[in-house]
């Protein structure tokens, strides 16, 4: 399965300056070039690699990337997650040669090429043919090799009735099925897919999971794999790193790396409040005051085990005069699974705040992490609000009198009335 | 781990103070320099009424224009060369020029997403751009060249071509040289200061009042030639005539200071826009 090493990342570094970059005036610049040149000073760029990430806020300058180090194997599929400004966007650029690291370097083998890049240098005046060759040249391919291709990737495109037609003539779904083509018929040795830039638009986001599924189970195709999507992350990758304010935290199987992220999402998640109700979420109906996950045999800390009944409660201010609403609840696993969907009964709201809750009994929920959010809904029926996500939590395992090694399989661990008995005995 | 692994394809390293160009690396895009060639030809006259006409029309507008001001109302004298063959000879020199350099100094910000997304050799669009301003000054040649025909075969002018016609690809491949070097500088300017465009733009405007696109360089007063020949065109363009009509005359070691002014310009053009190159893409 692991080949040899494709891509080597060393103490990959990269400095930003925040707001209004180094677009610095003309004035600054000559400054600091007369500083250096003339006056034979250190140059204060230079200086700021050692210094400490407070020390760094404070002068609008930010890690994006501190000491990252990595290697990826042929055909491995190296999943990366992290928070938005983790410095996962700021890798690819470097990874795919858009920008340059500010210290430490990365060597390859092979062409990268990147999902991300769809479209990119189309220009509208000209027609699809004579696109698929400009942006062919552009992700790195000969004429020689575009020509080799055109038919698969027209024949891919469904656009053959339209190649001769200037793009701009096309629909926006004919552009990307287009732009797609050429891309997926690159056939790079790393691909590196950007979910997150992907977003909206699902027609795209599912050509290119088949993409990668076509990629990775081809022998040696190499992917690296950008998501928030932990189902998809767990499902594709066979290895994940995980960055946190521009640093790797874990590098390690999806399972340990995908609960370790959610772990550190999850403190943060068992309980939401907002005092305000301008600031909170919600719509010109609803605002959400408090949701909290409150176990029974404790405070809100508690941990939460299998045979845990845990209660879901929330506060909401209503905005309306009169409102009638019911809440429904979802509870899905962290990757992505809907376990449950459950509904409370309306009720007619007067203006103020309104609390609600919902059991889940213990003996009911495997050892898993799970996600739970919450849909508001108006005259049962239209939904207004749906407040996604708003609650984590993981159920630890208990080890009862069966001394059963495996995790048991499933969404839910029920304990339901079982039996098992001695009919008749032949022993005597 | 195997033996194989030290022998990397590729190496992403920190910004540097010098320019990163591997020549075995551009000689791989050639493709793409083509490309971006057909490109701006098509996309220029595509849903344009004239068309390809266009690369005839400008500089004819421009020599007649320059014919009425400058001949019929200033009555400026060229060399005992008909007016309209010498200033078209200059003009398609100079348009050369200044339409390749428009179109370099913004090259980061028109490619700013094309630049943000995928990695290419960035020097390649500057070149392109300029051998795409060297296709059209080629067919304004021949444009120029039955202009030419037309006063020695049939209005017998004298003017005589000379053996110094040999010189004309030596002259156009400095003037393409030039013309990159000062946009590469300009482009690397425009990049972090975009003011810069239009100070240049309107700058270039006035040095061709600094060139002798409209005027013999002989008419220039004594005390003036040697800061208008300071400009690298003018000797170009002296030599361009010379070779042409045998008229004027022939300064060899100014035309050597054309040609080192040029190389000195191309050099100092592609260490700013190797340096800017490196990180454009966070600030554009």
């Amino acid at each position: 399965m692991t080949g040899n090493v494709i891509l080597e990342v060393n103490n990959l570094h990269k400095l930003y300056r925040l707001g209004a970059i180094s677009s610095g005036t003309l004035k600054k610049d000559i400054a600091r070039w007369w500083d250096m040149a003339v006056l034979k000073k250190e140059d204060p760029l230079q200086k700021i690699a050692g210094e400490e990430w407070q020390d760094l806020r404070k002068q609008n300058l930010l890690w994006a990337l501190h000491d990252v180090s990595f290697t990826v194997r042929e055909g491995e599929v190296l999943g990366i997650i992290g928070k938005n400004g983790a410095g996962k966007s700021t890798l690819l650029k470097i990874l795919s040669r858009v920008t340059r690291p500010t210290k430490g370097t990365v060597k390859g083998r092979g062409r990268v090429a990147s999902l991300l890049e769809v479209g990119t240098g189309f220009h509208e005046e000209l027609t699809g043919r004579e696109n698929i060759y400009l942006n062919g040249n552009i992700l790195g391919m000969t004429s020689k090799q575009v020509d080799k291709k055109l038919d698969e990737i027209i024949d891919f495109s469904g656009v053959e009735q339209y190649i001769d037609t200037p793009v701009k003539r096309y629909s926006s779904g004919m552009y990307v099925r287009l732009a797609f083509s050429v891309a997926a018929h690159l056939e790079p040795d790393v691909l590196i897919v950007d979910e997150a830039l992907s977003v909206g638009d699902s027609e795209f986001q599912k050509k290119s999971m088949n993409k990668i599924r076509e990629v990775s189970s081809k022998q040696g195709g190499t992917i690296l794999f950008v998501s928030h999507s932990m189902h998809a992350v767990q499902s594709f990758c066979s290895r994940v790193i995980l960055l946190e304010s521009g640093r790797i935290i874990n590098d390690n199987t999806p399972e340990k790396v995908i609960s370790q992220y959610l772990h550190s999402l999850q403190k943060k998640k068992r309980i939401q409040t907002y005092s305000n109700p301008d600031k909170a979420p919600g719509d010109n109906n609803i605002r959400i005051k408090k949701v909290y996950l409150q176990p029974e045999t404790g405070h809100a800390a508690e941990q939460v085990t299998v045979e845990t009944t845990v209660h879901v409660k929330f506060e909401f201010w209503n905005l309306q005069p009169q409102l009638d609403i019911s809440v429904g609840m979802y509870l899905f696993t962290v990757s992505g699974e809907c376990v449950f969907t459950t509904l409370s009964d309306p009720l007619k709201a007067e203006n103020g705040l309104v609390e609600g809750a919902c059991t889940i009994p213990g003996n009911f929920l495997n050892n898993d992490s799970y996600v739970i959010s919450l849909v508001f809904l108006k005259d049962i029926s239209d939904d207004i609000f749906y407040y996604e996500e708003c609650l984590f939590f993981d159920v630890e395992d208990v080890q009862g009198e069966h001394k059963w090694y495996g995790n048991f399989s499933g969404y839910v661990r029920p304990k339901l009335p079982f039996t098992l008995s001695m009919k008749t005995s032949n022993g005597g | 781990m195997s033996p194989d692994t030290k022998d990397w394809l590729w190496e992403i390293k920190p910004a540097g103070s010098l320019p990163d160009i591997k020549p075995a690396e551009l000689l791989r895009y050639k493709d793409l320099v083509m490309r971006f060639v057909k490109r701006d030809h098509i996309v220029s006259y595509r849903q344009t009424v004239l068309g390809p006409l266009w690369v005839f029309l400008e500089p004819l507008i421009a020599t007649y224009v320059y014919f009425m001001i400058f001949t019929r109302i200033f009555n400026i004298p060229t060399d005992n060369v008909p007016p309209q063959l010498f200033f078209l000879a200059g003009v398609v020199i100079w348009s050369f020029f200044s339409e390749a350099i428009g179109a370099i100094s913004p090259v980061f910000h028109h490619n700013a997403s094309v630049f943000s997304k995928v990695y290419f050799p960035r020097i390649i669009v500057p070149v392109s751009l300029v051998l795409s301003k060297l296709t059209r000054f080629g067919i304004q040649c021949l444009m120029l060249l039955a202009m030419y025909l037309y006063y020695v075969l049939v209005e017998k002018t004298p003017v005589r071509p000379n053996i110094y016609l040999l010189l004309v690809p030596v002259l156009v491949l400095v003037t393409a040289f030039f013309s990159l070097g000062v946009g590469l500088v300009m482009a690397a300017l425009a990049a972090r200061y975009r003011d810069v465009q239009n100070l240049m733009m309107f700058a270039i405007r006035l040095m061709m009042f600094a060139t002798p696109v409209f005027y013999p360089f002989s008419l220039v007063e004594e005390q003036y030639r040697f800061f208008l020949g300071l400009n690298p065109l003018t000797p170009i363009l002296e030599a361009f005539r010379y070779a042409l009509f045998g008229t004027g005359n022939l300064d060899w070691i100014h035309l050597l200071y054309g040609i080192a002014a040029t190389v000195v310009t191309f050099v100092v053009g592609l260490v700013a826009f190797g340096r800017v190159e490196q990180n454009v893409i966070d600030t554009v």
